[in-house]
């Protein structure tokens, strides 16, 4: 398979054999990226769609990406997501996206217990307290493992202001995990 | 970047919740993946297609025909275009003539009719010879209905239709005055010379004197 530049290169060029590893490599990280952020599988299918629609139709008019194909796939997924954000609000929660964390035949121990409580406290402070762009910035920088510059790309603004949203962030994550996991115990 | 002690938990937390795997159901991967390829396809067929036209509009541009068949070309042409427009105005022949005369008309829209108190108003306005020689001569065109209005002759105006022109007759100025007009009042003449100008008065310089 070929990687990185040369995969992109060859891309550009149309070579099917380029485009379909790219799709191969890249849909499924984009259809969680997409999950976390719109909670709805369908949707998240959808969006995954037009992302690679809409890099076919760049490439096929000799434009996109020339450096970071990564990253141009998941702005334009964002995009897709604010966009779609904007014509309905979807309130389901994150669940859908940690399914695999639930699943399990053995008998949990009582730090597994523990933990599993402070994800959820987590995951659902994540959809009741964060602001849209700091749950994105939060799920760019430590799910999908995105640089601060890389972030910063992807959401349109400057380094420094995806440090403070990222700072506030988890700050009113902190309160509010511990605000919830008193409550708990 | 530096996080403190309860922020790294969270830090934690979130990076664990990164392996939690949302994993793309494989009967919907499955199906976009066909989807896209088909995609890839049309996109290859039309970056083909628009490659052969490109090729075919260049190979086009390059003189395959003698000149002598592109002079027969041309010709046939413009031939063509003539003939074409010669049977469109044969077939719009009145709808064309109607056209002619609207513009024709539109052309000479340019009629008076006064009334009465207007005739009356011209009737009463006499220039004098001075201003009469300085105004222009005005020229109405009377339209042929007004036949009542041709009967009246309108000083100052020349009845086209009648083929008779009446030259406007000012009224004889009354004894000879005609008027004040700026340049035209004669000057006064001066009825005794005036000695002060030449002779100004000498000024009185002496202070009051008292009287003792």
């Amino acid at each position: 398979m070929k990687e990185g530049v040369s995969l992109l290169k060859a891309a550009q060029k149309l070579d099917e054999e380029a485009l379909t590893a790219i799709f191969d490599q890249f849909a499924p990280a984009i259809y969680k990226y997409t999950l976390r952020l719109c909670h709805d599988p369908i949707v998240a299918d959808n969006i995954v769609g037009d992302v690679f629609a809409q890099l076919l139709e760049q490439f096929g008019a000799g434009k996109g990406p020339r450096t970071n194909l990564r990253s141009y796939l998941y702005q334009t997924a964002y995009h897709l997501v604010v966009d779609r954000s904007r014509d309905n609000q979807h309130t389901a929660p994150l669940e859908v996206a940690v399914g695999t964390y639930e699943s399990g035949n053995f008998a949990p121990t009582q730090s597994q217990i523990e933990e599993r409580v402070m994800m959820e406290a987590l995951i659902s402070a994540m959809n009741t307290e964060l602001t849209e762009d700091q749950r994105h910035v939060i799920i760019l920088r430590f799910l999908e493992d995105f640089s601060l510059k890389e972030t910063a790309e992807i959401i349109g603004k400057e380094v420094n202001n995806i440090k403070v949203i990222q700072n506030r962030g988890i700050a009113k994550l902190r309160k509010a995990m511990g605000l919830q996991l008193e409550e708990d115990w | 970047m530096g996080f403190d002690a309860q922020d790294k938990e969270i830090v934690r937390l979130l990076t664990k919740l990164r392996e939690a795997d949302g994993k793309y159901p494989s009967d919907l991967l499955t199906s976009r993946r066909q989807s896209y390829l088909k995609r890839m396809g049309e996109v290859s067929l039309g970056i083909g297609a628009g490659l052969k036209i490109k090729n075919a509009l260049e190979s086009a541009k390059t003189p395959s025909f003698s000149s002598a068949t592109s002079t027969i070309l041309e010709s046939a042409l413009l031939v063509a275009i003539v003939a074409e427009t010669g049977t469109v105005a044969y077939f719009y022949r009145d709808k064309l003539a109607d056209l002619f005369k609207i513009s024709k008309k539109e052309a000479n829209v340019q009629e008076v009719t006064p009334s009465a108190n207007a005739e009356q108003v011209i009737q009463g306005v006499s220039p004098s010879a001075a201003l009469a020689s300085t105004l222009p001569s005005v020229t109405l065109s009377v339209s042929p209905t007004t036949s009542e209005l041709a009967s009246t002759p309108v000083p100052g105006v020349v009845d086209n239709h009648a083929n008779s022109t009446a030259s406007a007759n000012s009224t004889p100025s009354p004894n000879g005055n005609n008027g004040n007009h700026y340049g035209q009042t004669p000057k006064p003449e001066r009825t005794k010379e005036s000695k002060i100008q030449n002779n100004p008065p000498p000024k009185d310089n002496s202070k009051p004197t008292k009287a003792k």
